[in-house]
């Protein structure tokens, strides 16, 4: 099963696989190159006139100060990826660690560290988030920093509760006793022995993560507690004109559908991912 | 048309990287009702896609290129859905390897023995119970009833087995598959479930194709025996005939192969004092539950041994009887509650996290299974490497020299170095696992059932492996097993254990011998001798 052909590889993943991550290229790419395929500047005002419906000019529409939806869109794309990629990336690697060595140590102190985590846990992760804003202060609130605190803090008791899990099952193997025989520390048999194989599930709870980051950043700006105004994120966009809603539908829809194909995008990949992972146990 | 099972040239290929592969090849063979057919080879031999086969089973990436498999004159790869599930059911039973995978843990062991019957046949609820109750005390379970309420977990692995037994034979199939039935349990159950074997039989007349890489066994249960090399059916013929006349050279081999019960150690007088003792060592382990009712499970107690240098010990008895325990009580994987170990006179504190460097390296364990003992995300060299640079502080270039000349003590290239555990076989595994332990250059090696996850032919290589390092590096061994032809050839003293005590303790010769307890005399009927026909 190790040695798959080159030349068959792409055409063995899963359909779901595939799927998803083309949707992701295509995501990635409007996020890339958006400045330059953007037909005006995103800021820009009366590209055309104000508050109109689809036409070849704006895909979109325009808003009430006539910018092109379309091209703010494309400028909210890097934004909203990097967001959420960077506040999974701080939540994973916190998370991670942190239920790994639970798993690994396990006894007293990881009774205590997993009370902790679904203390946390019982919060709903709305409120948790918005709890965390208002607790931020009004300096840092509305920075893409705090939002990807938030991100992160919202994902590491849900990521470290995975690791652990996959720790707990992974200790029970006997390369573990056989490096406890030869005295390994803690940290050491997290990082040689339970790491490498925990590494597969941390990979597809990274993608699902990931995935629903979008849409926390987007929920945040649209209740008003993320990016400001004129940021074009996509959940803010969506805030921005739900009074528009009748005249203009597209200004809501378009920002929506993009937030929308990513998310599905991710999921399509991830679903692919795991049933690779679970077919073969690991990716190589 | 008069077999039950004929096999007509039938081939079968497995698409693998390289194209297609053939794991049967051209095979030919009948069963005629009421027949026992052994088929035996080495894992990977194809014995198993044949019996799968029988049941019109295929894996999604085989194919049967050539021939055909007749049962009761129905070819049954060409049979659509439903009607194979028929045959399945009905017709062929099967009995798998493993009863603790095959059984749903989450259903009661009632309902799945009902459930052929409530599929396959007309009877009523009252009926069915009513069959179950028969079936179970025709596998010789003792409380029908109460079993029958049970979950897979709540019963043994003997149990286990008889269960999916009985299963096999819910709608009186003429022809039951049995895909090495007793491998994973321990001699006297196994002794018990070829004994039930033979009753159904006798009884009901079933015919079986019978699976296997122990040849010995099949001695006592099989009419005909075929033996199956790399996809070829070498020989076939009637059981005793193959025993006493193998025609073909790799059949030799296979006899050859299995250690004869007869043979023995060299012997040597032990006088020196001994390098490892335990004293009095009272083992068990925490239960789960309230503060207050929270005694623990003792599994072990009062266990005293003294290992000489340069001496085997073998520790034997069936599983359960807390050999493997005892062994992780002196490495210090589990505390005992009570006892002390001495190594060369200094006390080993009981806690793992207790023990220092030294401690540490004088003692090294292998364990049962290389596949579960060997890290599947790291390489041969990086599994080597870390005894070194925890014992010794090699590290880098000199490490990786180290660890290819310990490959080669065991016999292995050191090209292995960067393969990974997936691509080594199960005795080459082990050979790394043994690797890993000479590595810490210890005084004492424990091995608990080194064998027993490996082929009969791989098994003579590791143990003459075990026996010529043991006495090349003058190590104490303390050699835990339940197979006692082994115990025979590599030990110099035998301990006996039974639930949890030693029974008995003495020269290697003096046990086989003149065994003094009764239980000693048990487990020694249960070796299954080569040639002691049923």
């Amino acid at each position: 099963m190790t040695a798959i052909p080159v030349t068959g590889r792409w055409q063995r993943t899963p359909v779901a696989f595939r799927l998803g991550a083309a949707m992701l290229a295509v995501h990635v790419v409007l996020a890339v190159f958006g400045p330059w395929i953007a037909p005006y500047p995103q800021a820009m005002m009366m590209t055309g006139p104000p508050v109109q419906g689809f036409s070849l000019a704006h895909p979109f529409g325009t808003d009430q100060l006539g910018r092109d939806i379309w091209s703010r869109v494309l400028a909210g794309g890097w934004i909203v990826i990097t967001l959420s990629i960077s506040g999974t990336v701080i939540g994973m690697a916190l998370g991670a660690a942190i239920g790994l060595i639970s798993g690994t140590i396990g006894g007293r102190i990881d009774e205590v560290l997993m009370r902790l985590t679904e203390a946390v846990l019982a919060i709903p992760f709305l409120i948790f988030a918005l709890l965390i804003v208002s607790l931020a202060g009004p300096g840092l609130q509305g920075s893409p920093v705090l939002l990807i605190g938030v991100v992160a803090a919202v994902y590491l008791p849900r990521i470290a509760r995975m690791a652990r899990a996959a720790a707990t099952d992974i200790v029970t193997r006997d390369y573990v006793l056989a490096a406890r025989l030869r005295g390994e520390g803690t940290w050491s048999i997290a990082r040689r022995e339970v790491l490498p194989n925990a590494s597969g599930v941390l990979l597809v709870e990274f993608a699902v993560r990931a995935g629903y980051a979008p849409v926390l950043i987007g929920t945040m700006g649209f209740l008003g507690f993320g990016l400001r105004p004129p940021t074009p994120e996509w959940g803010l966009m969506m805030a921005e004109y739900r009074n528009l809603m009748t005249a203009q539908p597209m200004a809501v829809f378009g920002p929506g559908l993009m937030l929308a194909s990513l998310v599905i995008g991710l999921g399509f990949f991830t679903e692919g991912l795991s049933a690779m992972l679970g077919k073969r146990g690991s990716l190589r | 048309m008069t077999q039950l099972l004929s096999v007509e040239g039938l081939s079968i290929d497995y698409l693998t990287a390289a194209g297609w592969s053939r794991a049967v090849s051209e095979v030919t063979l009948e069963i005629a009702p009421g027949e026992v057919f052994g088929l035996v080879g080495e894992s990977g031999s194809g014995k198993s896609t044949l019996g799968l086969a029988a049941l019109g089973y295929l894996p999604a990436n085989a194919r049967a290129s050539t021939g055909r498999i007749l049962v009761e004159g129905q070819d049954v790869l060409a049979l659509p859905r439903r009607a194979l599930s028929r045959l399945r059911g009905v017709r062929v039973g099967f009995v798998p390897q493993n009863p603790t995978t095959a059984l749903n843990p989450a259903m009661r062991a009632g309902v799945q023995l009902a459930e052929g019957l409530r599929r396959h046949t007309n009877l009523s609820s009252a009926e069915i119970t009513l069959r179950c109750l028969d079936l179970m005390r025709d596998v010789g379970i003792a409380d029908p009833a109460g079993a029958l309420r049970r979950f897979p977990h709540q019963l043994s692995g003997g149990q286990q087995q008889r269960l999916t037994i009985a299963m096999a034979l819910a709608c009186r199939p003429p022809l039951i598959v049995l895909d090495e039935p007793t491998t994973g349990l321990d001699v006297t159950i196994q002794r018990q479930i070829i004994a039930l074997l033979r009753d159904l039989r006798a009884e009901h007349g079933v015919a079986m194709l019978y699976i296997t890489h122990d040849l010995p066994l099949l001695s006592s249960i099989a009419d005909r025996i075929g033996v199956m090399h790399q996809g070829v059916l070498v020989e076939s013929g009637a059981a005793r005939a193959l025993f006493s006349h193998p025609r073909m050279a790799y059949t030799r081999e296979l006899i050859a192969a299995v250690p004869d019960p007869d043979a023995s150690a060299p012997k040597r007088p032990a006088a020196a004092p001994p390098i490892l003792t335990a004293t009095d060592l009272t083992i068990g382990y925490a239960r789960r539950g309230l503060p207050w009712a929270r005694s623990p499970v003792v599994v072990a107690r009062d266990v005293s041994l003294a290992l000489a240098p340069d001496e085997t010990l073998a520790l034997i008895g069936e599983s359960g009887s807390g050999k493997s325990t005892t062994a992780r009580a002196i490495c210090g994987l589990i505390s005992p509650l009570a006892g002390e170990v001495l190594l060369e006179g200094r006390l080993l504190a009981p806690r793992l996290r207790a023990r220092d460097g030294t401690d540490l390296r004088d003692i090294q364990y292998i364990f049962q299974n290389p596949d579960a003992s060997l890290n599947p995300r790291q390489t041969v060299a990086q599994v080597l490497e870390r005894p070194l640079a925890v014992f010794h502080g090699i590290t880098g270039p000199e490490a990786r020299h180290r660890a290819a000349t310990a490959l080669a003590e065991v016999e292995l290239e050191p090209a292995y170095l960067d393969r990974n555990p997936a691509q080594l076989s199960g005795g080459q595994r082990q050979r790394v696992a043994i690797a890993r332990a000479l590595l810490a250059e210890p005084k004492v090696l424990l091995c608990d059932e080194v064998l027993s996850a490996l082929d009969v032919s791989v098994q003579a290589r590791i143990i003459d492996l075990l026996v010529r390092v043991r006495v090349e590096r003058r190590m104490a061994m303390l050699f835990i097993s339940h197979d006692l032809a082994v115990v025979r050839r590599l030990a110099d003293r035998v301990a006996v254990m039974q639930a949890g005590r030693i029974v008995e303790t003495g020269p290697t010769e003096t046990i086989f011998a003149q065994p003094t307890h009764q239980y000693t005399r048990t487990l020694l009927a249960a070796i299954q001798r080569l040639g002691k026909a049923a």
